[in-house]
């Protein structure tokens, strides 16, 4: 009961009475908000610069596709949804604008598939293809979403399609990408690693992003150390990327070096994926700040559910398994996220949830993908065996 | 070089659905029946008024508090501009509000405009439109608390591009629903407003005890703990029960900044009184004296809910009933566990004092805060 003293004594200790109420600055000079454009960020200067360009001249539909995709690619770098927001706001007169237009086509898709309609996004992605087909980023953008909902065949198709189109690392990474998750994954990463020592004039962008795959291939071929060399060098590149500091940080966690998470994700309180490997490695360490970061999590996920976001299930998940305890609640958002998101981490997350909550057979849609592509990776391997012990069909 | 950009971001879209926080408003929005007003909290994010307002003037990526407040009437007649009630078919009108104050989110600090909107009658219905931000972000929300004229419990309510006006549900809750939703109050304030049930426990810790020659002794029987523990809760029933009633009804008011000041002084005098034991006898003369202060702020925690007209004596009532019903629990829960404990020494050498002190301790930094308005790190 929440009435006992005991507990009342403890709490009044714990959280004394702070309750969220509005409050009058006491001076003028006082800092109430730190907005993102510092002037240390050149890239949100320059599209607010942009944006205000854009609302001099509104009709102008290339500055338009031009401030929607310096949005997005804020978006992606920095994780910050409001961003997409404002792309799509920018493009929204592009449909009569300029409806032959296949950069609108692909921004529509790209915003599209951020918002999970995977099917809206791939009919913008074939129109922007129709109206431009030397263009690679419609296919390779295919290929992604192939990959997000595990339609391995379909992706390779794509990945084929690419290789007239740009750089030839990019064709044999995406085929490389597909074959590491359908059973080839050994020979796909010594391929991969010997074409991109190979390759040359790879931008940093195709560097990092070939670099964090080898690494997270590396991990489910048990080799620590070469994984770690990877993320090393990618970090190295010196390009700012929230999915490398993702991947890399559960690296770190699965190998409970929570004190390099904490330290290297200092200033990424405020991306919700980041926020959680915070919380994971402050819970990990028994650091003072993790109960903070914990609770930040939660406020953001309940203010998620009140606006009806289903954008964040496989975080929200795991936060309820692995900070909340929550087996019950985590196996109801993997259950969910996994009608619209089937990736490896999906599939993980759901069987560790399904384990946990031991309701083996939700695990079942997970279990089937595991067996029908061969997806090699110990871990997984593992949580399947556990699973088919604990009652689900193999 | 955009183009392959694009191409690789492609490839790390499996990551790229979850973020930050997307842009949230939100507003609290309470009907009163008889003045056919409606009272609009709205706490809107800086970073997005920001956006549409340019409230940064150094442009330096730091909002002042200075830079929020000189822009205030912008901002309020920006927002007023994007939130229009109708009733029946008429467009109700906005009326100038409290100043402009903050509040923090879990994604950054907000400005909390408190605002007043006058509707010719609620006869024909209500109805909301909402368009703060949709120009500019279409994945803007608006999440909207909707309390009805007479109710407290509130319906909520999500504004998007696709469902920017909807109906306001006008019928009032029964005089038994709304008796119970204050009840239910009663409780949550009991037990949430921590400075209460610490000034109780202050008084109840000694209860199951006598004090001989300057030590505490264990209470020889029950019934006598009971009895002084009946004096005490009585006492500080009554008192808070008399201010609650004549505030909320009106007749008097005294400074919250006092009230609550005094409150965590009446907290440190209580905890302090069980080291020493000069108190002893009179324990409920002490419960009565600060109960009396203790109900002022009962009063501004029930003002802060709404109080329903028309419904005010039924408001007053159930909280009032909440109120001594958390307190009950409260007091069943702790005095048979104090009972049982009352011969050991733990009870008397340690949990007693230290307990004393470390209520003394939270409720001097509460009074530091209340009385000289110190910001602590808590």
């Amino acid at each position: 009961m929440r009435s006992t003293p005991v507990l009342a004594l403890f709490l009044a200790l714990a959280f004394p009475p702070c309750f969220a109420a509005p409050y009058t600055p006491s001076s003028d000079a006082e800092v109430v908000e730190r907005l993102p454009a510092t002037t240390n960020d050149p890239s949100v200067r320059r599209v607010d610069s942009l944006r205000k360009q854009l609302a001099a001249r509104p009709n102008d539909a290339e500055l338009r596709l031009e401030v929607a995709r310096r949005y997005f690619d804020l978006a992606m770098a920095q994780g910050d949804p409001r961003y997409v927001g404002y792309a799509m706001a920018a493009i929204g007169p592009l449909e009569k604008l300029a409806p032959d237009d296949a950069g609108y086509w692909l921004v529509r898709g790209l915003l599209q598939q951020y918002s999970h309609d995977f099917n809206g996004a791939l009919q913008s992605l074939k129109k922007a293809s129709e109206l431009d087909p030397a263009a690679p980023g419609p296919v390779a953008w295919r290929a992604a979403i192939d990959m997000v909902q595990a339609r391995y065949a379909d992706a390779l198709g794509e990945c084929t399609r690419l290789v007239p189109l740009a750089h030839p690392l990019y064709a044999r990474s995406c085929t490389a990408y597909v074959n590491a998750s359908t059973g080839h994954l050994r020979a796909a990463y010594d391929e991969l690693s010997n074409e991109f020592e190979e390759a040359k004039d790879v931008s940093p962008q195709l560097a990092l992003w070939v670099r964090t795959r080898l690494a997270e291939m590396a991990i489910r071929l048990q080799r620590p150390d070469e994984a770690e060399k990877q993320f090393k060098a990618a970090l190295a590149i010196g390009v700012t990327d929230q999915f490398l500091l993702g991947a890399y940080t559960d690296f770190l966690l699965q190998q409970k070096r929570a004190d390099e998470v904490m330290k290297l994700l200092a200033d990424w309180e405020r991306s919700d994926v980041l926020l959680l490997r915070l919380a994971l490695a402050g819970k990990m360490a028994g650091d003072p700040r993790a109960k903070g970061w914990a609770d930040q999590l939660r406020d953001r996920f309940d203010a998620a559910l009140q606006r009806g976001d289903r954008l964040h299930e496989q975080e929200a998940a795991r936060f309820e398994l692995d900070v909340e305890g929550d087996a019950k609640k985590a196996l109801d958002y993997a259950v969910r996220n996994y009608t619209s998101q089937k990736e490896p981490r999906d599939a993980e997350i759901l069987m560790r949830a399904a384990l946990a909550a031991n309701q083996p057979k939700a695990a079942e849609p997970a279990l089937a993908w595991l067996k029908a592509n061969n997806y090699e990776d110990p871990v997984m391997v593992s949580l399947a065996a556990q699973l088919a012990t604990a009652g689900a069909k193999k | 070089v955009t183009r392959l950009l694009f191409v690789l971001w492609a490839l790390l879209v499996p990551l790229a659905a979850s973020a930050h926080k997307p842009s949230d408003s939100y507003l609290t929005i309470r009907g009163d029946a008889n003045t056919t007003e409606l009272a609009v909290r709205w706490d809107i994010a800086l970073r997005d008024l920001d956006y549409v307002l340019e409230l940064d003037r150094d442009g330096n990526g730091l909002l002042t508090w200075g830079e929020v407040r000189t822009r205030s009437d912008d901002i309020v007649k920006y927002a007023t501009a994007h939130l229009e009630f109708t009733a029946g078919d008429k467009t109700c009108t906005w009326q100038a509000g409290a100043p402009m104050q903050l509040d923090k989110h879990s994604d950054g600090t907000y400005a909390v405009l408190s605002l007043k909107a006058v509707c010719p009658s609620f006869v024909n219905g209500l109805a909301l439109k909402y368009s703060l931000l949709f120009d500019v972000d279409p994945t803007h929300r608006g999440l909207v608390q909707w309390v009805a004229p007479g109710g407290i419990a509130s319906q909520p309510l999500v504004f998007s591009a696709d469902s920017a006006r909807q109906p306001l549900e006008l019928k009032a809750p029964s005089s038994w629903e709304t008796l119970r939703q204050y009840v239910v109050e009663g409780v949550w304030h009991i037990w949430l407003g921590y400075d209460h049930i610490l000034f109780l426990l202050s008084l109840l810790l000694p209860a199951v005890l006598v004090r001989e020659r300057s030590h505490w002794e264990p209470a020889g029987s029950l019934k006598r703990s009971l009895v002084e523990v009946l004096k005490v809760v009585t006492a500080f029933t009554l008192a808070h029960s008399v201010t609650l009633s004549l505030a909320v009804l009106g007749f008097i008011s005294l400074p919250s900044r006092f009230v609550e000041s005094t409150i965590a002084a009446s907290i440190i005098f209580a905890a302090l009184n069980n080291l020493r034991g000069s108190i002893e006898k009179k324990r409920w003369v002490m419960a009565f004296v600060f109960g009396l202060i203790h109900g002022f702020g009962f009063a501004s925690a029930l003002a802060d809910l709404g109080l329903p007209q028309g419904a005010l004596a039924l408001a007053l009532v159930g909280f009032n009933l909440g109120v001594e019903l958390g307190q009950m629990a409260i007091v069943s829960a702790f005095v048979p566990v104090a009972f049982w404990l009352r011969t050991t020494t733990f009870y008397r050498r340690w949990f007693m004092p230290i307990g004393s002190i470390v209520i003394a301790l939270v409720a001097l930094y509460w009074f530091a805060q209340r009385a000289f308005d110190f910001q602590g790190p808590f």
